[in-house]
């Protein structure tokens, strides 16, 4: 079904067509680029180079059309003056996924430079092409053989502590986010920090997902404080957008605090204790662990059903 | 309406009747890992060990 082809990746990209780091550092790997998509909206009115910058990498553009994109998204909250975020467009990839018989591929942000290899108690490695192909590849093959929908691999900021043996697993999937299209269609919402809402969704309607805690991780910039991007926006609502919509999803298991370690910055926190089920072994039995397990169940989404309930 | 789910996986594995775990399955409050094709969390750490480059290998 899949052979040894790594799988696609789709890059979201905003007002970025000169510095799109993804794609350059994709391609200086020597990745196949014919399997990476470039994805933009038509309202950002930089089409023309990221046409440009596409061509010269051997990567696919495709263009969303942004009014669609807005009626179709769940804001949770009042929406930023912009009516945009990340989640929006990464919504869309489905159904260009479809147009292109994919059903599996993952999504790695515009901003990323480089992948490393993290392991507790030794050096960390940039990765080789090789290396990285055959994570995309294994991952692929875990979820496949599990039937799970979603499933990530960490950041280097999920290390700054250090890189424990026992942290091996994560629950939150950001930032190189892998998705089954037959499981899960459309999962993000919220004003901002829509990932962090899929994820919880997911937790919170009883799927099983995460992100391993190390090996194969993305080298994280600090991309708030980027050029382009959404940058602008993060300025508008002064983060607190970002921080503050899933306590508002998830009350009951997410609340927002004042958080010293963090630099004294308001931010949520999550209680997995009243957010996420266990997962209990039981050899033998029937097991529902799988996302398709109730077929009734599959496929997760997290966009409004009903017709224009987002419009402004 | 706050749920406990670890109060809740020791009442399934401890306390529950059949009927009560075949509707705490259902409603997805435990996730029950029957090993079909291994156990999801040993297949992971299976991946992470033979990820793990060897002495020299990588950049």
């Amino acid at each position: 079904m899949d052979g040894d082809a790594p799988p696609p990746i789709f890059v979201p990209s905003y007002h970025r067509p000169d510095n799109c780091k993804t794609v350059h550092y994709l391609r200086k790997l020597g990745y196949d680029m014919s399997l990476v998509h470039v994805v933009i909206d038509d309202a950002a009115g930089d089409e023309a180079e990221y046409r440009a910058m596409c061509e010269a990498a051997g990567a696919s553009l495709h263009v969303v059309d942004y009014e669609d994109a807005v009626r179709r998204f769940d804001f949770v909250h009042r929406k930023n003056p912009a009516r945009r975020a990340a989640g929006m467009f990464r919504n869309r990839f489905f159904p260009i996924a479809d147009g292109l018989g994919i059903d599996f591929f993952v999504v790695v942000d515009d901003d990323t430079n480089a992948y490393h290899l993290k392991y507790p108690q030794t050096r960390q490695r940039k990765v080789t092409l090789e290396q990285f192909s055959w994570w995309l590849c294994e991952v692929r093959a875990f979820m496949r053989r599990h039937r799970i929908g979603a499933f990530g691999l960490s950041q280097s900021g999920d290390n700054l502590i250090g890189c424990h043996p026992e942290y091996w697993f994560l629950h939150k999937v950001m930032n190189t986010t892998f998705y089954d299209a037959r499981l899960v269609r459309a999962p993000e919402r919220g004003v901002q920090d829509n990932d962090t809402s899929a994820f919880v969704g997911y937790h919170n309607a009883g799927l099983f997902t995460g992100s391993l805690g190390y090996g194969l991780m993305l080298h994280q910039t600090p991309s708030a404080t980027a050029k382009g991007g959404l940058t602008d926006v993060y300025r508008e609502s002064k983060l607190l957008n970002k921080s503050l919509v899933c306590p508002i999803q998830f009350p009951s298991a997410i609340h927002a605090d004042k958080q010293p370690l963090n630099g004294g910055r308001i931010h949520h926190k999550i209680a997995y204790r009243y957010l996420a089920p266990r997962v209990l072994k039981r050899p033998g039995a029937a097991g529902n662990v799988a996302w398709d397990a109730y077929p009734e169940d599959v496929p997760f989404t997290n966009e409004p059903k009903r017709e224009g309930y987002s419009l402004p | 309406m706050r749920i406990d789910f670890e109060a809740v996986a020791n009442y399934y594995a401890f306390c529950a009747t059949e009927t009560e775990r075949a509707a705490l399955e259902r409603l997805r409050c435990v996730l029950v890992d029957g090993g079909v094709d291994g156990f999801v969390e040993d297949d992971l750490l299976r991946i992470l060990r033979a990820g793990k480059p060897a002495a020299g290998e990588g950049a």
